[in-house]
């Protein structure tokens, strides 16, 4: 019986590719936005970065499925391209873990401080211009959100963030490796 | 049950998680999933309460876009399998793609820069479209007498 090429090479380095670009990408909306003033809006630069990170994610699926499924002998299913999209989410949040960890606790140790201090900043200015909450009830979502920043910077926050990567990014990833699959299987 | 199958199945399943942790505070589900559920779709989503819809006074955690995305993606996927659709939505599937893309993109882009102020509704009919164009690509999976959708026979 044929053996089908390993994905596993192309998986690590797709990861690796887009893991560095996502991180890049991240970092140069972070240092913009706090250098900026806090506008007290709920929806800025930072929230398009989730959105971006999560849609430029699963980018790593689509190359690694559409490298492997150019190799000789390969002959892609959907649940080749599912499985591959999985596999190559989870290097990706390794990726993206690693990268952030040694940016955030050895090239720069107060980024996170003064994400914080914009973000509370910000959440502040918000409340006040939407008169939406009482002042304890204020105080206590502050509370939480400084609390939250805190907690990332500990090494079970770290792997809590981890741990949801894997998730996020290993949901999108499957499923555009599974598409891809069906795209290139039509080639 | 073919392999393809069992992993539309799995896709529909994991969509039907992600929708319902996006619902976890409506339904009532406890502190601790509510949470859980909170981190792990901020991963996949800005989650900002300010753009998700609510329901009996409480927000749903993902956006209206993503909800239009992942919401039609999976209807997309189970109708697959019951209904024959025209030929056109499978060989114009690309197409279609792009042009959801784009009017993902129009919405976006034209609010950041005030041309145009996106709504709750625009989010979530640009992400119908969206997760609509993606179900196209599983199209060919229903059979109508031992014929596929994309004319080989089976």
């Amino acid at each position: 019986m044929e053996q089908k090429p390993s994905f596993i090479m192309p998986a690590i380095t797709n990861a690796l590719l887009v893991g560095v670009g996502l991180t890049v990408i991240s970092l140069v909306i972070t240092y913009s936005t706090i250098g900026s003033e806090p506008s007290g809006s709920m929806f800025g630069p930072l929230t398009f970065m989730q959105f971006g990170i999560c849609l430029l994610g699963s980018i790593a699926a689509i190359l690694t499925v559409n490298g492997y499924a150019k190799m000789d002998g390969v002959e892609l299913t959907i649940g080749n391209g599912a499985v591959i999209g999985l596999i190559t989410g989870l290097f990706l949040a390794i990726v993206t873990t690693i990268l952030s960890y040694v940016w955030n606790n050895m090239i720069d140790p107060s980024l996170m401080d003064s994400m914080k201090n914009y973000m509370v900043k910000n959440m502040e200015l918000f409340f006040e211009k939407s008169g939406a909450m009482s002042g304890d009830a204020v105080d206590q979502v502050l509370g939480d959100m400084e609390k939250g920043f805190d907690e990332q910077k500990t090494m079970m926050g770290i792997l809590k963030g981890f741990g949801y990567s894997i998730i996020g990014l290993g949901v999108v990833n499957l499923i555009s490796g599974m598409i891809t699959a069906k795209i290139t299987a039509k080639d | 049950m073919n392999s393809d199958t069992k992993w539309i199945l799995t896709l529909v399943g994991i969509l039907v998680f992600i929708l319902l942790s996006s619902l976890s505070s409506i339904v009532g589900f406890p502190d601790w999933v509510q949470h859980f559920s909170h981190s792990w779709l901020q991963t996949i989503c800005h989650t900002n309460p300010e753009r998700s819809f609510s329901l009996m006074g409480e927000s749903m955690i993902l956006c209206g876009r993503c909800t239009g995305i992942y919401f039609s993606l999976t209807l997309g996927l189970i109708t697959s399998f019951f209904i024959s659709f025209p030929r056109i939505l499978r060989n114009k599937r690309l197409l279609f793609l792009g042009t959801s893309i784009l009017f993902v993109l129009i919405d976006v882009v034209f609010d950041w820069l005030g041309i145009w102020s996106n709504s709750n509704s625009s989010r979530f009919f640009t992400g119908i479209m969206f997760g609509l164009s993606l179900s196209f690509f599983f199209f060919q999976l229903s059979k109508k007498n031992g014929e596929q959708l994309d004319g080989t026979k089976t």
